[in-house]
């Protein structure tokens, strides 16, 4: 649907700006940002994208003391939250009260950082703030990896400024202009530093020529349960193929090991250690451990979970799974293990013909 | 005058700044690249700042001729 005249007459100068436009202008009005926490940086930050003509849908809860500012008058501490900020949007700019179908989020870490995208996050971190956005395409698990060590964002001018960033970051993510991920570290006096965003390293697969050298290992297993890694370096990924030790242990320890090696593996530890330090010796990183499930889904088993994650957290933070039905002695599936944004994920992972 | 027939008109002679070049803006986003947008305009600030900011955002000036009443005819070319 093309502008309204009022609109057009509204946001013109928002038009002229290269990169908005109308169908930039458009994509605002259309895009809406849900904030999953009140607090007077997320606040402002509802009024400068209401401004903008963005609609603007929560927060949950109640507002609280030091939520007064922009959109939120001291009487209103205390009401619903969420009607009180369409209210007083409505009275703001018209746009940004009315409903819409997409919504991106606007949270406040350390919660929220797996909320629908776009995204931009607010937080507090050795005395500065971060900000940080991430788009459709975003790794969850790097966007996960910069959200570590950053508390609630903080009150006061500082949050205004914040708010007043997010919103204009969630706007550049609307529009196409930032990167997938971004971060910005503002420190009290108002200093501005981007923050490195490191090259991705969650893998959604492997090397052609290093899945097919596991794929042929876990078969030649079969009935067990065949198991390995892929360590990766300068010199690229390699298969590494390592003995299913869960029969030997079992057989010394049968009340410690009640399965057999057809429905469990273990890496023996001595061998898993050397293994390790050979990989650092050599500037490796272990990027994916491989197992197979004989007759059995390319599914992340409870077990599988357990033993990967048994307090709750990662044991191999970045580590990706692979697990590879083998039926008959042929590896029929794949599913391709994260953890991303505190679980497992779980995709399919074509195998090679 | 460009022998090229405009795909499109957008008479701005009874807008003021910075609706005459929102409103070419919004029409050259509606043309496919390399249509000709043909912009009826009227007075010294569009007839400088329309045809410079078309530039500028990538489009190219065709022609720009005066009429007889005052106004003048830009025809623009959008860029890819």
């Amino acid at each position: 649907m093309a502008l309204r005249e009022d609109q057009v007459q509204r946001y013109s100068r928002a038009i002229l700006l290269r990169g908005v436009g109308g169908a930039g202008q458009k994509a605002l009005l259309e895009t809406g940002a849900r904030l999953w926490a009140g607090g007077p940086a997320l606040l402002a930050a509802a009024a400068y994208l209401g401004a903008g003509g963005t609609p603007v849908e929560g927060p949950p809860g109640l507002l609280a003391p030091g939520d007064e500012g922009f959109l939120v008058e001291a009487s209103d501490i205390g009401q619903p939250a969420a009607p009180t900020l369409r209210r007083a949007l409505r009275q703001l700019n018209e746009d940004a009260g009315n409903g819409t179908e997409a919504f991106g989020s606007l949270v406040a870490l350390p919660q929220g950082s797996g909320s629908p995208r776009p995204l931009v996050a607010l937080g507090r971190r050795g005395g500065c703030t971060v900000l940080l956005g991430a788009g459709k395409d975003a790794c969850g698990d790097c966007l996960a990896e910069l959200c570590q060590g950053t508390e609630a964002p903080g009150a006061g001018p500082d949050a205004v400024q914040a708010g007043a960033l997010a919103a204009l970051l969630f706007q550049r993510l609307v529009l196409g202009l930032a990167p997938p991920l971004s971060g910005l570290l503002v420190g009290p006096g108002g200093q501005m530093q981007a923050l490195p965003i490191p090259e991705c390293r969650h893998r959604t697969g492997l090397p052609p020529g290093v899945l097919a050298e596991a794929v042929r290992h876990l078969e030649a297993c079969y009935p067990e349960e065949g198991c390995g890694v892929v360590l990766e370096g300068a010199a690229g990924a390699r298969w590494v193929a390592l003995p299913n030790a869960y029969a030997a242990w079992a057989a010394r320890d049968p009340g410690g090991f009640p399965r057999d090696a057809r429905s469990a593996f273990l890496f023996d530890p001595t061998q898993w250690l050397s293994l390790l330090k050979e990989a650092d010796a050599r500037g490796e990183r272990l990027v994916c451990v491989v197992h197979a499930h004989p007759d059995g889904p390319a599914a992340f088993s409870a077990e599988d979970r357990e033993q990967a994650a048994p307090t709750g957290e990662p044991l191999l933070p970045g580590v990706a799974y692979l697990v590879v039905a083998v039926h008959q002695g042929r590896a029929r599936a794949g599913a391709w293990v994260r953890w991303q944004v505190g679980r497992f994920v779980e995709a399919p992972l074509p195998l090679l013909p | 005058m460009s022998a090229e027939r405009p795909a499109a008109v957008v008479d701005i002679r009874h807008e003021v700044c910075p609706m005459t070049y929102v409103r070419t803006k919004l029409a050259l986003e509606a043309l496919q690249a390399g249509q000709v947008l043909e912009v009826h305009l009227r007075g010294e600030e569009p007839r400088r700042n329309v045809p410079a900011s078309a530039q500028d955002d990538g489009h190219a000036v065709l022609d720009l001729l005066p009429q007889a009443d005052g106004s003048y005819v830009l025809l623009l070319r959008k860029g890819g």
